[in-house]
């Protein structure tokens, strides 16, 4: 039992930093969040942890909501504000938002695959192989080239 | 091929060899040197340190239960006799659900939810009711029993005061007990 609360602690701001990149908006991600946990409690909490099978679990939480809505990202015109943190300055914040902007634009393969590779105690290659279904020779360099494909949306103006 | 070794770098993925020729391809070519920075730069961005602040979803879980090893048999028994007294006991006609308004008085917070059984534990906002310090929500709930608790600012869980039950669950935390139409 003290596994799984140490297990959601550790876990939860990574899943979420995850969910905010791949959808650019906070309420759902805490949401999405949220709901792999409580799949992941109700049918893995008796076993180790995984971090790989909760992130496969938020995968199809998400899945399912963009079918629900048609729709393979969720964001239209401006990021959301409540994407960022309080303690960023005003312009790390825009830079922040430039980028989520920019991720929305990338097609949701790429966005996904990056998503997962950033951040703070990033998943490894292997773990992402596992999550996505591909050998860790396709991720390195499918990962690489959606950087690559960022920074030129970036240059572009990130819009 | 050697491209993909600034992201190798980016993400703690190089091996003893790759390391080598990834600081060999920086001391010999500028021009991958300002891309691997240009990346750097990037992903620091993208790698914005984001918090959540939610309560850990409190589960009833039958695969964690089992996992306590309650014998075989006693779980038969009681599931058995649970079928029988549900086969006996269920009402013919489907209950009807009933409102139910949850009150607490926290005039120092600026946010408060309330999660239950009823929710799946997902917390549900309640609205504050003017300048007086209650919070309230109006829940449809169908007869029965409901564990449930109060969560203030995104991170404190409180049982109800009001409530005449209450029940430790797995995670030491204190909820109340609510009977709804019994």
């Amino acid at each position: 039992m003290g596994d799984i609360e140490a297990f959601y602690r550790a876990g939860k701001d990574r899943l979420f930093g995850y969910l905010v990149r791949m959808t650019a908006n906070h309420d759902l991600s805490a949401d999405v969040m949220q709901e792999s946990f409580v799949r992941y409690i109700e049918h893995y909490g008796a076993g180790p942890c995984q971090y790989s099978l909760l992130y496969r679990i938020a995968r199809n939480v998400l899945t399912d909501h963009f079918r629900r809505n048609k729709r393979f990202t969720c964001m239209d015109d401006d990021v959301e504000d409540s994407c960022a943190t309080p303690e960023q300055t005003t312009e790390a914040r825009d830079a922040f938002q430039q980028v989520l902007k920019a991720m929305q634009k990338l097609n949701p393969d790429d966005r996904e695959i990056l998503s997962l590779a950033t951040g703070d105690g990033n998943l490894s290659y292997q773990q992402i192989g596992e999550i996505t279904g591909n050998s860790e020779a396709n991720i390195k360099v499918r990962i690489h080239r959606a950087r690559l494909k960022l920074r030129e949306i970036l240059k572009k103006g990130g819009a | 091929m050697k491209d993909e070794l600034i992201s190798l770098f980016i993400d703690d993925e190089l091996d003893l060899d790759e390391k080598k020729v990834f600081v060999e391809t920086v001391h010999a070519d500028p021009v991958f040197t300002r891309e691997t920075l240009g990346l750097i730069k990037q992903e620091k961005l993208l790698a914005t340190p984001l918090t959540v602040n939610r309560p850990m979803p409190r589960v009833f879980s039958f695969k964690r239960l089992w996992s306590f090893q309650i014998p075989f048999k006693a779980m038969a028994a009681g599931l058995a006799t649970a079928m029988i007294v549900m086969f006996v006991a269920w009402p013919e006609t489907k209950a009807q659900k009933l409102l139910h308004r949850f009150v607490i008085f926290e005039p120092g917070v600026q946010q408060a939810e309330i999660a239950g059984s009823f929710s799946r534990w997902k917390p549900l906002p309640m609205k504050s009711s003017g300048r007086n310090g209650y919070w309230e929500v109006t829940i449809e709930l169908s007869p029965g029993e409901y564990e449930y608790s109060y969560f203030l600012d995104g991170k404190t869980s409180v049982a109800d005061p009001t409530a005449q039950f209450k029940e430790e669950d797995d995670f030491g935390n204190i909820n109340s007990i609510i009977r709804i139409g019994t």
